[in-house]
């Protein structure tokens, strides 16, 4: 995922932590330059522990985390350009959310910090709660607060632990727009969930993460076509699927076929040769094909499959 | 060192601001105010039969020294850590801009800025109210001596930055600091405190340079009693023993400021090298 010119904006190599005995997470490696990066995986996955690592709170048993060249546990200039928004939201309850923000802002060594503070709460749609003390936010202003504070510092990396916990759709969707935009803006965002189509409306580019290793990383379709040996699934309606149905199962590239009132699902082996033949058959009016649909190339399925491997 | 300086007074300003909007602090305002309290009735009660000077001695040892002092200071150094460490509001400073050192200087400063707050009121209203009684003749025949009304300040001083400096190192490094810092307040400072000084092992507590500064404070001729009294007990009932078994002012002040400077280093040595996790349990 790292450009292959610029310094990458976090990079974990070999890494791996132990929590006592229990292993946190085991021999990751991967780099993150700019854009949206999803880390996706289960909850006890290591999603949070892999964000403590990147910010700093952790240091790695083995190997090296590197925030822009450097160990964020020995710089606090590095620490200076990374934003994290952690899962847990904990405040200084008796402060107003601008009050917060901008004592954050103030240690980072932000330049007219309250205005900066009011600034950005702005552009969360706080500005008219932004000097109510936090302890009465709910739990979608607590974490846009907390997305606030990574953003006042004007960080290039940001961390953002589940960041779509607790907002209700109206929140989620300008959420997800804003992770956008931020990875538009050429910030290296890694947003973390386990909610599969919440990462894929922030992102393409995932990281798949089980008990503590990493399953897959790349496009979601990229990790689709790793999938080679996996069968894939594709609908296929139509009007004579008996018809159709003989014509497919004799073919080496399917290796199975259930067929239905209007529709055949084939487990296709070989997708590029499958789709050629269902071309030249569809062409063929004694079958009449309405729609071809890949029932399982959803980040769900590939997720479920990976992990189940 | 910018960015220390840059954070170390905002850290400063918002612990103490943090610590005395709490209601905690409310409880401790009100213990400490038993000891004028105590002070001045106990003075109004005993007044005909003792000198002022000896019941103001007595009073402060006993109540001031050896009691509020080490609660007081004990609990806001723990407390200012520990609750930044508990609350997990301390994942936002270790993962910031803001140096370590930075922190828990930070929290002890506070600390030592509430308890001077906090110990200080306690002793200016027993120092203005006592005066005050001996004036009008209301059962004293004198009125208190200058030099035994301001024995207590230099160590009301000091000796919270000691007992500050050692809570901040337990609560830096141990998650149980509250219980150890009541066990060393109770099983060290009372009872090590308590010891004959021939043992040498005394001048290992705070309460001992604290006892010796106010001890060289008072009035040698007002407080003859309590004197005597310190001395009979410093030297374990031998009555030829001379006040040199009690520490001067000088060494004192040296032994506070080895104690604190000891505890400082070890509150950052393991502050600096601590993992602090946000979560007990990983997601």
């Amino acid at each position: 995922m790292s450009g292959p010119t610029t310094q990458p904006a976090l990079a974990f190599s070999r890494v791996s932590l132990w929590y006592g005995n229990v292993l946190g997470v085991s021999d990751i490696s991967f780099s993150i330059s700019s854009g949206v990066v999803g880390l996706l995986g289960m909850n006890g996955a290591g999603k949070s522990t892999m964000m403590k690592l990147a910010s700093g709170m952790l240091r790695p048993s083995i190997g090296s985390v590197e925030v822009f060249g450097t160990p964020p546990q020995d710089s606090t200039e590095v620490r200076n350009r990374i934003g994290l928004c952690p899962d847990m939201d904990r405040f200084y309850e008796r402060m107003s959310g601008i009050a917060w923000v901008t004592f954050m802002a103030r240690l980072a060594g932000v330049p007219s910090a309250k205005q900066k503070a009011a600034e950005v709460l702005d552009r969360l749609d706080m500005s008219d709660r932004m000097h109510k003390k936090i302890g009465g936010y709910s739990k979608g202003m607590r974490q846009r607060t907390k997305l606030a504070r990574a953003l006042v510092v004007g960080a290039d990396l940001l961390l953002l632990d589940e960041p779509l916990n607790g907002l209700d759709p109206i929140g989620r969707h300008a959420m997800i727009r804003l992770v956008r935009e931020l990875g538009d803006e050429g910030k290296a965002v890694l947003v973390s969930s386990h909610v599969l189509h919440e990462v894929e409306a922030m992102t393409d580019r995932l990281l798949l993460l089980h008990q503590g290793r990493i399953l897959a990383e790349g496009k979601v379709h990229e990790i689709r076509d790793q999938l080679s040996e996996r069968a894939l699934q594709v609908e296929v309606r139509v009007r004579e699927p008996r018809g159709l149905a003989r014509q497919l199962i004799g073919a080496d590239h399917v290796a199975g076929v259930d067929v239905e009132r209007d529709r055949v699902v084939a487990r296709v082996a070989d997708a590029g040769l499958f789709f050629d033949q269902i071309t030249n058959l569809g062409c063929d009016e004694r079958y009449g094909i309405e729609a071809i649909v890949p029932l399982d190339a959803d980040l769900e399925s590939v997720f479920g499959y990976l992990v189940r491997k | 060192m910018t960015a220390f300086f840059r954070c170390y007074p905002l850290i400063v300003a918002q612990t103490v601001r943090e610590v005395l909007l709490s209601k905690r602090t409310l409880l401790f305002v009100a213990l400490a105010l038993a000891y004028p309290t105590v002070a001045i009735f106990a003075s109004m009660k005993l007044g005909d039969r003792e000198r002022i000077d000896e019941i103001f001695c007595g009073v402060t040892l006993g109540v001031f020294f050896q009691g509020l002092v080490p609660i007081v200071s004990m609990f806001f150094a723990v407390s200012t850590v520990r609750e930044e460490i508990a609350s997990r509001t301390l994942v936002y400073l270790i993962t910031g801009p803001v140096p370590r050192a930075a922190i828990w200087l930070g929290k002890f400063t506070a600390a030592v800025l509430v308890c001077w707050l906090i110990l200080g009121a306690a002793l200016s209203i027993a120092i203005v109210v006592l005066p005050m009684l001996g004036e009008t003749g209301f059962r004293h025949d004198v009125a208190i001596t200058e030099a035994t009304l301001y024995a207590p300040l230099l160590p009301a001083l000091l000796a919270p930055v000691a007992y500050c400096a050692i809570g901040t190192a337990f609560a830096v490094r141990l998650q149980r600091a509250m219980i150890t810092g009541a066990v060393y307040v109770v099983g060290w400072e009372y009872v090590v405190g308590s010891t004959p000084a021939q043992a040498g092992v005394r001048s290992l507590t705070v309460v001992d340079s604290a006892r010796a500064m106010f001890f060289h404070g008072v009035d040698p001729q007002a407080a003859r009693q309590f004197r005597g009294a310190m001395l009979e007990w410093a030297s374990g009932g031998r009555r030829n023993m001379t006040d040199a078994l009690i520490p001067s002012i000088s060494d004192a002040v040296s032994n506070l400021a080895i104690l604190t400077g000891v505890a400082l280093v070890l509150a950052l040595w393991f502050g600096l090298r601590r993992d602090y996790d946000s979560s007990s349990a990983d997601d």
